[in-house]
């Protein structure tokens, strides 16, 4: 039995030792960043993808593959990278403007609808932070409240502005949670258009007639699925059926999800 | 001869009546009625075939109580009374009333008419009508036919002679995209029938409109009187060439009488009883009623003299141009509202082309469509203050019975333009929303990405937010198990200072424990005399701070006087007794307790608090 433990001792190391053998995300992300500055974004990108592969992520990340699908003309895709890389890092002015330089130079499908004021503020707060951010804000929320009710049992001065402080911990508490869960089911729902240009369709048909034409880079909402159809809606309020295949989900879904 | 033809299903019984409830509530509202009155007549069809059956309606608006005038002999047509029929209409709470009493008109022969003006004279006043001309054209039964021939009808002839479909394009040669009314109509000779489906009409290289409601009438054929069902829907070919247009179908179930079941060779398919149960009396047999071939012509819409803007639009459109706000800063919308009315082919006509050049951002319009009229909208965005109007629009159609193009001209509409700078950096930074066409060159003038980062920044796993963290949640958890658990802790120690029963009843047992283990020490030592001292003093305790009673007063009465009430077993009460008698009785005579009593006792003792401490009283 004794000699079993000579092969199971140094299967505890393996992971240590492969960690320091095999090259870091660092140097991959080192080495696509080389075939950037060289010009070779095909490369850059399937470098940067790789990266991705490995089940790891960050908004710088998804904002260099987006320069690199910009430079290789795949200007829908670098939408797409730029749009995730809003959700880890939505207050990066370099992202913001590369984001909307992209824009400007596609076509797009339809106005936005108006919003009113209450609306835009909100949409504003929910886009400023990323929900990680609202999900450690209420954490600490949270935190906050417990040993503000603890420490009202000992401390005098605390209980002369209990309630007012309580009340406030529930209004922010409110608010931040109604801005994460929208953010949660809007990258959820959000999807951007890679192919140059799509049919949206009354219906999950190929003979179906076309309702409104989506242009690359476009933004919409899934809102239902019929395998290999999505159901759209346009900024404009319009819904319509589209191939899968032309629309790329901002946040990837399980089966379960979809 | 036909009884009853009903097309529509049952369930329209209660839509009536709802609307009947309505109708009667309205009757009963106090609101104001219109005071004028206007006379107009109508009729159902202004182009008719010698024989067919059409109606004649006479309304009078601002009354309800006009009894049916007398019409004079129209030329050309045998009129009979229908009858009158009310209606009662609300609108922000003005009601009007109006009666219109119908007639059926049947063309005698070939001609144009007038019908009308017809004069009426009510509450002093006369009223005179408007006038409506009728064509009729001839038929091959026109002439000598009866208005109700009498026919002699062959009892073998087949169910396909008696419910046919013929479907008549209203032209058979037409031009691509040209609109060609289609009427589907379903002849009914002696026979009952129900649940009459819209008709399929699916055509290849044509584009097919849905079917409105059909309308019912009477016409002669061939000296034949029949029950007519028609159906129209408009349809126009995409492309030239000879076509025909394919056999339309018409489903339908057929009531037969079960005593005058043969029907020639169609009665004997269905001699069996499958329907006997299901409509008492009669039979009911499913019917398909379908129609010839049609062979229909389609020109191409001429090359020459094609203005360079034509789209496809096809028929009469009048083209008119506006636009809104007319005063504007740099960079704010300017709708520009383009209205095509008319008639023709709405569905192929295109947004009309505007030259606007730089000095506008142009987006994509916005289409609504209304009957006969199709509406564009687009938002216009000036680059520039020097934009002093927004440049004529033009609208090029192709009208088929005139045969030539023509273009309507709108336009120009002046606006004003002010400068605004943050219009205009908005508009060149690209910070607006959206845009429609990409961008010019001179837009994007020394403009490019940002430079890529550098580092990888902190890398979380993908798609995985914070709270799905089992750390995350794990420390959520634990303090909010601390605070509940301090919570729970504060609460006690608060009622312990202020409930002082609660704080005895808590205490008696770690009282109890102690007392007893001084109580054991005596009775290790064999002194009985302190053993049942100590016993006695425990109970006490145990029992005051318990039931929160003064110590010093625990006698063997509280056995009766506290524990019995309070429902405590009998046996243990009995022990109890006896422990309290064993403590009073060590005082005289102490030699008799020797170690194994001593012994019992303090089994007893310790069984006693045992019994309190686990039953609730």
């Amino acid at each position: 039995m004794k000699w079993r433990i000579f092969f199971i001792i140094p299967c505890f190391f393996i992971p240590v030792l492969l960690a320091f053998c095999a090259p870091s995300a660092e140097d991959d992300f080192r080495g696509a960043c080389n075939f950037y500055e060289k010009g070779d974004y095909k490369a850059a990108i399937r470098e940067y993808n790789k990266i991705l592969d490995t089940g790891y992520e960050s908004g710088e990340l998804y904002y260099d593959l987006g320069n690199s699908y910009f430079k290789d003309g795949r200007l829908g895709m670098a939408v797409l990278s730029y749009e995730r890389a809003r959700n880890l890092m939505p207050r990066d002015g370099d992202l913001e403007s590369n984001y909307r330089y992209v824009l400007n130079r596609l076509r797009h499908s339809a106005a936005p609808k108006p919003a009113i004021l209450p609306f835009r503020i909100f949409n504003k707060l929910e886009f400023y932070f990323t929900v990680n951010e609202f999900a450690v804000f209420l954490s600490l929320l949270f935190f906050v409240f417990m040993a503000i009710v603890l420490s009202h049992f000992y401390f005098k001065w605390i209980r002369t502005y209990f309630v007012v402080m309580l009340a406030a911990i529930l209004i922010l508490f409110i608010l931040a949670a109604s801005l994460a869960v929208s953010k949660v089911l809007r990258v959820r729902r959000e999807a951007v258009v890679v192919a140059k240009e799509i049919d949206s369709r009354f219906e999950p048909f190929e003979r179906a007639t076309t309702h409104f034409k989506l242009y690359e880079g476009s933004t919409v909402s899934v809102v239902g699925s019929k395998p290999p159809w999505y159901k759209v809606r346009r900024t404009d309020g319009k819904v319509g059926w589209v191939k899968s295949s032309g629309v790329e989900r901002i946040k990837p879904q399980t089966k379960k999800a979809l | 001869m036909v009884k009853d033809s009903r097309i529509y299903p049952a369930k329209t019984t209660a839509i009536f009546a709802v609307a009947l409830t309505v109708f009667a509530m309205t009757l009963v509202s106090p609101t104001s009625y219109a005071g004028e009155m206007d006379f107009r007549i109508s009729t159902s069809r202004t182009k008719v075939t010698v024989g067919t059956i059409f109606s004649l309606s006479l309304l009078f608006e601002g009354a309800s109580d006009i009894p049916a005038p007398e019409v004079a002999p129209i030329e050309g047509f045998q009129v009979e009374y229908m009858g009158p029929s009310t209606r009662i209409t609300i609108i922000n709470g003005r009601k009007t009333r109006s009666i219109t009493h119908m007639y059926t008109l049947i063309p005698l022969r070939a001609g144009s008419f007038n019908i009308g003006p017809f004069s009426f004279s009510y509450g002093g006043d006369t009223y005179l009508s408007n006038t409506i001309t009728v064509t009729v054209t001839g038929s091959p039964a026109e002439e000598n036919v009866p208005p109700y021939p009498q026919v002699i009808y062959d009892e073998n002839e087949r169910m396909q002679d008696r419910i046919f479909l013929i479907v008549s394009p209203e032209k058979t040669k037409a031009y691509v995209n040209e609109i060609i009314p289609v009427y589907l109509k379903l002849y009914i000779d002696r026979v009952n029938i129900r649940d009459v489906q819209y008709p399929e009409f699916g055509q290849k290289g044509f584009m097919v409109s849905g079917f409105e409601k059909p309308d019912q009438r009477r016409e002669i054929m061939n000296r034949i009187r029949y029950e007519v069902v028609e159906f129209k829907t408009l349809i126009y070919a995409t492309h030239p060439g000879e076509f025909f247009l394919d056999p339309a179908t018409i489903r339908c179930n057929v009531l037969v009488e079960k005593k005058r079941r043969r029907l020639g060779r169609f009665g004997s398919l269905f001699d069996d009883d499958l329907f006997d149960d299901v409509f008492a009396g009669y039979d009911i047999l499913p019917f398909e009623a379908k129609s010839e071939k049609v062979p229909v012509t389609i020109m191409p819409i001429p090359e020459e003299g094609r203005p360079r803007n034509f789209t496809g639009a096809v028929g009469e459109f009048d083209f008119t141009l506006g636009a809104s706000p007319h005063k504007v800063k740099v960079g704010d919308p300017i709708t520009l509202t383009m209205k095509i009315r008319g008639e023709g082919n709405f569905s192929t006509i295109m947004c009309p082309e505007i030259d606007v050049g730089d000095k506008f951002k142009v987006y994509p319009p916005q289409v609504s469509r209304n009957a006969g009229e199709k509406t564009f909208e687009q938002i216009l965005l000036p680059t520039e203050d020097t934009v002093k109007e927004i440049p004529e629009v033009s609208f090029s159609f192709f009208n088929p019975e005139l045969q030539q193009y023509r273009t309507v001209t709108s336009g120009a509409v002046p606006v004003t333009v002010v400068e605004s700078e943050k219009g205009k950096e908005a508009l060149l930074s690209g910070l607006l929303p959206f845009t429609a066409e990409k961008s010019s060159g001179e837009e994007l003038l020394g403009r490019d990405i940002v430079y890529i980062k550098s580092s990888p920044g902190s890398l979380g796993k993908k798609g995985k937010y914070i709270f799905e963290n089992t750390v995350f949640v794990i420390l959520n958890t634990f303090g909010a198990l601390f605070f509940l658990i301090m919570l729970v802790l504060y609460k006690r120690k608060e009622r312990i200072e202020k409930d002082i029963r609660y704080a005895r009843r808590l205490v008696a047992p770690k009282k109890a424990r102690a007392n007893l283990k001084k109580a054991k020490r005596f009775l290790e030592r064999n002194y009985p005399g302190e053993f049942y001292g100590s016993l006695f003093k425990t109970l006490q305790s145990y029992f005051g701070d318990k039931f929160h009673l003064p110590t010093h007063g625990i006698t063997i009465t509280v056995i009766d006087e506290v524990l019995k009430p309070k429902g405590a077993g009998a046996e243990v009460l009995e022990k109890l007794k006896s422990v309290f008698e064993e403590c009073d009785l060590v005082r005289y005579a102490v030699s008799t307790f020797n170690r194994e009593k001593m012994d019992e006792s303090f089994k007893k003792t310790i069984e006693i608090i045992d019994y309190f401490e686990r039953t609730r009283l």
